[in-house]
């Protein structure tokens, strides 16, 4: 389901209910993520009412996950990617000698284990950037996903919103932890 | 030719107690990249909650609260103490048979459903019956264990063995509200 604009987007399957933001355009700032997850509560309450409303047995909540994708420009038309290493420094290609030329492309994935307040392993926030093509005119784009999952922290709304808001922190702390300095000025420090 | 191989860590899942590759991420965010509208979009933020599945159970309401289980078991209790009146013939009421009979009228009634008419059967089972709406609906619980149904409604005619088809039953039983 979308709303007028475009861009929100709800996904409900049998085992699970995704709420969505997505950019449109440049003209769209990236929201709050306490707007985001106000909506999300919202959809997941009348959601809960319609299962109470039928006489079903309330929704026992397994898993919760919050996920970041941005579509990173790397290249003119026709160009190869460029460095993934200018937005995730980690990643660099050092040349230590000269047989190998630059990366055509280069692919990153990495998780971390997400640690509690009690010092429990909790979660863990996956990192991936992959090469790909704008759908628009097929210039050369990294897709960047940051996705913190893991197991609600409580019972009932409140369990699963601990869950997405340590998530939130792990993906923003994670974001600028891992990119550049030149990536958080272009994004505004956002993710 | 030499293969090597590396063995991921014993302890990397074990670290923590919550595996997340239990449950498989398939909402995916494809529906949200490629929309039929256009632009693509640049950028997304989602949230998931994830919750278990298979069949959720229906909430039912207290027993004492429902229309049906109060009269019912007060027929049912008439014709088990009163086993001096059910000598004209046939085999004495038993108790498991109506044991049995409530346990499954309290799967698969409504609250809101009737009391139905409760009647000794010949064997020594207990039988309850509805004749309302144009729909026949009759339960009998044999001393032996058994519960079959009948059914008949305007288009349809069923019996059948009423704790295999659990999900049937409850539906016919909907019609005599």
């Amino acid at each position: 389901m979308l709303n007028e604009s475009e861009t929100e987007v709800l996904q409900i399957q049998e085992d699970r209910l995704g709420y969505s933001w997505r950019k449109l355009s440049n003209d769209h700032e990236y929201p709050r993520y306490t707007s985001i997850r106000e909506s999300f509560i919202r959809e997941l309450t009348d959601f809960e009412g319609f299962f109470s409303s039928e006489n079903l047995a309330p929704l026992n909540a397994v898993q919760c996950e919050v996920t970041y994708v941005n579509l990173i420009p790397a290249g003119q038309v026709g160009e190869h990617h460029s460095d993934l290493g200018k937005i995730l420094p980690s990643v660099e290609f050092r040349r230590t000698e000269t047989f190998l030329p630059d990366p055509e492309q280069t692919t990153y994935a990495s998780q971390f284990v997400i640690i509690g307040d009690s010092g429990e392993p909790i979660a863990r926030l996956y990192v991936i950037a992959e090469p790909s093509f704008a759908a628009s005119d097929m210039s050369p784009i990294y897709i960047l996903k940051l996705t913190a999952r893991g197991a609600p922290q409580g019972s009932g709304m409140a369990g699963v919103i601990k869950t997405l808001d340590l998530g939130h922190e792990w993906i923003v702390r994670g974001f600028a932890t891992l990119t550049s300095s030149e990536m958080h000025q272009a994004w505004g420090r956002t993710a | 030719m030499t293969t090597i191989g590396i063995k991921p860590s014993p302890t990397s899942r074990a670290r923590t107690p919550y595996d997340d590759s239990t449950f498989p991420n398939n909402l995916t965010l494809d529906s949200v990249f490629s929309s039929e509208t256009w632009p693509q979009p640049t950028g997304t933020i989602t949230l998931h909650v994830v919750w278990e599945t298979g069949k959720a159970p229906v909430r039912r309401p207290p027993l004492a609260t429902t229309n049906w289980f109060i009269p019912t078991l007060q027929c049912m209790a008439s014709i088990l103490l009163t086993r001096e009146t059910w000598t004209t013939g046939g085999a004495q009421p038993d108790s498991s048979a109506a044991a049995e009979m409530l346990n499954l009228l309290s799967r698969v009634l409504d609250g809101r459903t009737p009391p139905p008419d409760v009647v000794p059967t010949w064997e020594g089972g207990i039988q309850v019956e509805w004749h309302r709406n144009g729909v026949d609906l009759e339960i009998e619980s044999t001393p032996s264990g058994d519960v079959e149904f009948y059914f008949k409604g305007p288009d349809v005619e069923r019996e059948e063995r009423a704790w295999d088809n659990l999900e049937e039953l409850a539906v016919h039983a909907l019609t005599v509200i």
